[in-house]
C-alpha cells in the first residue's frame, strides 16, 4: 500500500456486486466499505464459510491501494505484497467454490421426496470432496461438480466467452500460490513452470478480475443445473 | 419437500459429537467445521467427520437433522 493511499485515508466505495462478491453476500460474509474517516466498517454480517472478518472487498482494497508497477521476482515475492494477495485470492476463491458446491448439493437434495432420502443424497454428494483436500484448481472443481452430472468447465466456457482464458489464469494463480507456500519459486522458475515468470500487482488485479467473472459463471451454471434437474432455480 | 431450519442447531458447535436424528441413519460423528447458513433456505450446515481423523469420511449435514450425543 503506497503512502497516503490506505483505505483509512481515501474515499473508496466498492460497487462491484457480481461474482465472488455476490456469492459471498449470498453466503452472508462480512462486506466492508472504506470510508473517508473511519476505515473499513461492516455493512452486513453473517456467518458465511469464511466469516473471519475479511471479505473479497478487502482483497479489492488491498489490490487497489498497493503501489502500482511493483515487479517482484523469485524469493522476494514470498515476503512481498503480491504473494500475500495471491494467497488471499486463492483462499477466497476456494471458500467460494466450496460454498457453491455445498449449496448446489443442498438444493439438489431438497428435491428429494423424503427426509431420509434427502439426507442420504446430501451426505453422498458432499462425501470427501476434492475441494476439502485440495486447492480450488480447475480439476478439483470439475471433480466435485461432476457429482451433479455436470461437465462444469464445458458449461462455464459456453456461458461466457473468454472463460477458457480465465481458467488458465486460475491455474496460474494456484501455481504461483503453491510456489509461494512451498518456498519453491526459484526451482519452478528454473523449470519454466511458472507462467507468468514474474508477478506484479497488475497481475493480481487481472487474477481478481478473472476470478470474479469465473465465479459469476460458476454460480449461473450451478443454478442452471438445478433447474435442468427439474428443481426450482435456487438463486 | 420443505425442510425448515428449526432445531437445536444454535447450540451445536465444532467439536460436538453428533448423530443423525433421522431414523434411517445410525452413524456417530464429530462436527469439524461450521459452514454457516449455507442451506438454500438459510439452514446451518456442518461438516461431519465419521471415523478416524485421517481416514474417516467427511460430509455435510443440515443442523436440524443433527443431535448432540455424549463423547
Amino acid at each position: 500500500m503506497g503512502p497516503g493511499t490506505g483505505p483509512t485515508q481515501s474515499r473508496f466505495r466498492e460497487t462491484e456486486t457480481t461474482g465472488l462478491i455476490a456469492g459471498f453476500k449470498r453466503h452472508g460474509t462480512v462486506v466492508y466499505e472504506a470510508t473517508q474517516k473511519g476505515g473499513a466498517r461492516p455493512q452486513s454480517r453473517g456467518r458465511g464459510p469464511h466469516s473471519d472478518g475479511t471479505s473479497v472487498h478487502q482483497v479489492c482494497l488491498v489490490v487497489r491501494h498497493c503501489a502500482p508497477g511493483v515487479l517482484l521476482t523469485g524469493r522476494s515475492v514470498a515476503s512481498g505484497r503480491c504473494g500475500s494477495v495471491a494467497a488471499w485470492l486463492r483462499s477466497r476463491f476456494q471458500g467460494f467454490a466450496r460454498a457453491l458446491h455445498a449449496q448446489t448439493a443442498d438444493a439438489i437434495a431438497l428435491g428429494a421426496h423424503d427426509a431420509n432420502y434427502a439426507e442420504l443424497l446430501y451426505g453422498n454428494l458432499t462425501n470427501n470432496t476434492t475441494l476439502e483436500r485440495h486447492n480450488a484448481q480447475p480439476n478439483s472443481i470439475a471433480d466435485d461438480f461432476e457429482r451433479f452430472g455436470l461437465d462444469i468447465w464445458a458449461e462455464v466456457d459456453r456461458e461466457r466467452s473468454g472463460n477458457d482464458e480465465r481458467r488458465k489464469k486460475l491455474w496460474a494463480l494456484i501455481t504461483w500460490r503453491n510456489a509461494i507456500a512451498h518456498d519453491d519459486i526459484d526451482a519452478k522458475l528454473k523449470r519454466s513452470a511458472l507462467e507468468p515468470s514474474t508477478i506484479s500487482l497488475a497481475t493480481c488485479r487481472g487474477w481478481r478480475s478473472a476470478l470474479n467473472i469465473l465465479a459469476t459463471s460458476l454460480d449461473m451454471v450451478a443454478a442452471d443445473r438445478c433447474q435442468a434437474l427439474g428443481l426450482p432455480r435456487p438463486w | 419437500m420443505a425442510r425448515n431450519g428449526t432445531s437445536s442447531a444454535g447450540s451445536l458447535k465444532v467439536g460436538d459429537h453428533v448423530t443423525s436424528k433421522l431414523p434411517a441413519f445410525n452413524w456417530r460423528g464429530v462436527i469439524v467445521e461450521d459452514l454457516g447458513p449455507l442451506g438454500v433456505d438459510g439452514s446451518e450446515i456442518f461438516v461431519i467427520r465419521v471415523g478416524d481423523e485421517d481416514e474417516g469420511r467427511h460430509f455435510n449435514a443440515r443442523a436440524e437433522n443433527l443431535e448432540r450425543v455424549a463423547a
